[in-house]
């Protein structure tokens, strides 16, 4: 009987939650209207401790404007002893008809499935912008390319083209590292690259993309497949390049997501490196783990020695404009080893982060 | 033979009543302003009755062989601004272009709140669920009135859809969707939904809200309104990922 009022109470208690949240959602206004800015305008101060280098601050400022006709995103880097402005993307969008489009300028350009590892990534040593160790920061926050792409789309296949010149430069000029508004074309156009991509994604739950790509007078051959079954995304990435001897490159692994929206992804990659290193990387995000904070954390892991790296971060959301994110590395191993014998042996990163 | 009776006279009522089919089409056509259509939604998150975060969207759907191909961009916050969803049956994927990169993402993966990705797009559950004609009973509402319903029950039959049974009250003298319960494999409550705020859009009395109520706390709620829906043309070429680097609303 005692059980029965415990029930029953809690049922009432439930019910007047579920109810009176009506009320709780209805006082506010609701507001429809976006903020149409002329340009996206982003201000990140980067501070970093590490053992060796003590601090680091870096500011940017990164511009972007993305219309239907162009795309431009210049970011201007302040460190304490050097200054940059520099020309991440500049591209005109064009289409010859409904189902063929093309893009000409610098462009960031990025394939590949897999989270930490990308063997069909062939623009991956572009130079990069960031101080982040998480793969995604780094594939995000690089110098583009001087490229023109086209692409068709017939019903569940698009094949792409890319070429992308070899730019040759004397140091000190503008087209390569001059004063502070250089463009660093010698680095990210350092030869002549040229792409196919064919896209087919006529199977039920599967994704996949073959490629042929051609840089200094060595064909690669890529792979990505990706397919979704339940919580699970299973991927395979794998490249094939022709050298002196072939080189196999592949990364496969997957993505689960929880009920408690935990995305984590596991993969193996074998053959990172000339030398036959692989290595396992893992990743796992909490976004709202609390309210307004995502908790993420990468592991590097070499499986022949034992090392490995590690990080975790925070990231919390002040405001709709402001945004603060710390993340701790920590590398581990025999001093000898591939991350024990990092320079540091652990890394702090603060960065704020204001959206205008 | 009382038991024989009452069994008797509820299955001459049921049967005089729609198919659980029929109930859950209309109630489909109700939830769908469209077959291609955009809207615009704006997405709350509440914890103990304070709002604590917020989203804005726009919504593409467009809808190919009786299921739905959606196209999510994020409006705000300005970190996600310009970020887009794509959902095509059970394949979804996510464009960011700070990085110019597509990833596949689950269906389940949370937008904000209780809100997943899948909440916010279009879908048939006529389509996509086995379902079965529980009862006609009376229950609260969204506007805390009591409802005559249909209570449907829902078992998943498509990989496409996020939950595996739903139980589902729709009204029954005008076929409005009025509250679902979601579930897991394993039965437990994932969370409970309202639609509210009935207004004309598109030619028909359609709900405007749906108040997401976590299902093991009750203090954490998700508000998704939509607005400005409109009839729109989409090519079908924008439901392609790789087309989401380019897509631009016309």
């Amino acid at each position: 009987m005692r059980s029965f009022f415990l029930i029953a109470l809690t049922c009432v208690l439930l019910g007047a939650d579920e109810f009176d949240m009506f009320d709780i959602v209805d006082e506010e206004q609701s507001s429809f209207e976006d903020e149409n800015s002329f340009i996206d305008v982003e201000f990140k101060l980067n501070y970093q401790y590490n053992e060796t280098l003590k601090s680091n601050k870096v500011a940017f400022v990164n511009l972007k404007k993305d219309t239907k006709e162009f795309m431009v995103d210049i970011r201007l880097v302040a460190d304490v002893d050097e200054q940059h402005i520099l020309l991440k993307e500049l591209y005109y969008k064009g289409n010859f008809t409904q189902e063929q489009y093309y893009k000409l300028g610098r462009m960031n350009i990025k394939e590949g499935y897999a989270k930490g590892f990308n063997p069909t990534d062939y623009f991956k040593n572009n130079l990069s912008l960031t101080l982040s160790n998480d793969p995604k920061e780094q594939k995000d926050n690089r110098l583009g390319s001087l490229a023109l792409s086209y692409s068709l789309f017939l019903d569940e296949f698009v094949f792409r083209t890319l070429y992308s010149p070899k730019i040759e430069s004397e140091k000190n000029t503008f087209l390569s590292d001059k004063s502070y508004y250089g463009l660093y074309l010698d680095k990210t156009n350092a030869e002549n690259r040229a792409s196919v991509y064919v896209d087919y994604s006529g199977v039920k739950n599967l994704s996949s993309s073959f490629l042929l790509h051609y840089n200094d007078e060595k064909l690669n051959i890529g792979l990505n497949l990706s397919y979704i079954y339940s919580d699970f995304i299973f991927y395979f990435e794998s490249s094939l390049k022709n050298t002196e001897e072939l080189i196999n490159q592949t990364t496969f692994g997957f993505t689960h997501t929880s009920e408690y929206n935990l995305v984590s992804s596991i993969e193996y990659i074998y053959n990172e490196e000339k030398e036959s290193k692989s290595s396992v990387f893992l990743t796992t995000r909490a976004s709202d783990a609390l309210v307004n904070l995502d908790i993420n954390y990468i592991m590097w892991l070499n499986p022949q020695d034992g090392s490995s790296m590690a990080q975790l971060g925070f990231e919390y959301g002040l405001s709709d404009s402001f945004q603060t994110n710390i993340a701790t590395s920590v590398y581990i191993g025999e001093d000898s080893s591939e991350y024990g014998k990092m320079p540091n042996d652990y890394e702090v990163l603060l960065e704020l982060k204001y959206f205008f | 033979m009382k038991i024989v009776s009452v069994l008797l006279g509820m299955s001459l009522i049921l049967s005089a009543e729609p198919t659980a089919t029929e109930i859950v089409q209309k109630s489909d056509e109700i939830r769908n302003p469209g077959s291609s259509f955009y809207q615009r939604g704006l997405i709350s998150q509440y914890k103990n009755a304070k709002k604590v975060d917020s989203m804005l969207i726009d919504i593409y759907s467009k809808e190919v062989d009786s299921q739905f191909k959606t196209i999510v961009k994020i409006i705000k916050p300005k970190k996600d601004k310009n970020k887009l969803i794509l959902r095509d049956a059970n394949s979804m994927w996510l464009y960011d272009p700070n990085s110019k990169a597509i990833a596949q993402m689950s269906p389940q993966q949370r937008l904000m709140g209780q809100s997943s990705s899948a909440d916010v797009m279009s879908a048939n559950f006529s389509l996509d669920y086995a379902l079965k004609l529980e009862a006609i009973e009376s229950i609260k509402g969204g506007n805390r009135k009591m409802v005559e319903c249909y209570k449907i029950s829902m078992k998943a039959i498509s990989e496409d859809v996020s939950y595996p049974y739903v139980d589902y009250w729709v009204e029954q003298k005008n076929f409005h969707p009025i509250k679902a319960m979601f579930y897991s494999q394993n039965r437990t409550l994932l969370k409970l939904s309202y639609y509210r705020k009935y207004k004309k859009v598109l030619g028909k009395m359609r709900p405007t809200q749906v108040l997401i109520i976590d299902g093991v706390d009750s203090s954490k709620a998700t508000k998704m309104e939509f607005a400005r829906a409109k009839e729109k043309f989409m090519p079908e070429l924008w439901f392609h990922k790789e087309y989401l680097s380019k897509f631009q609303e016309e």
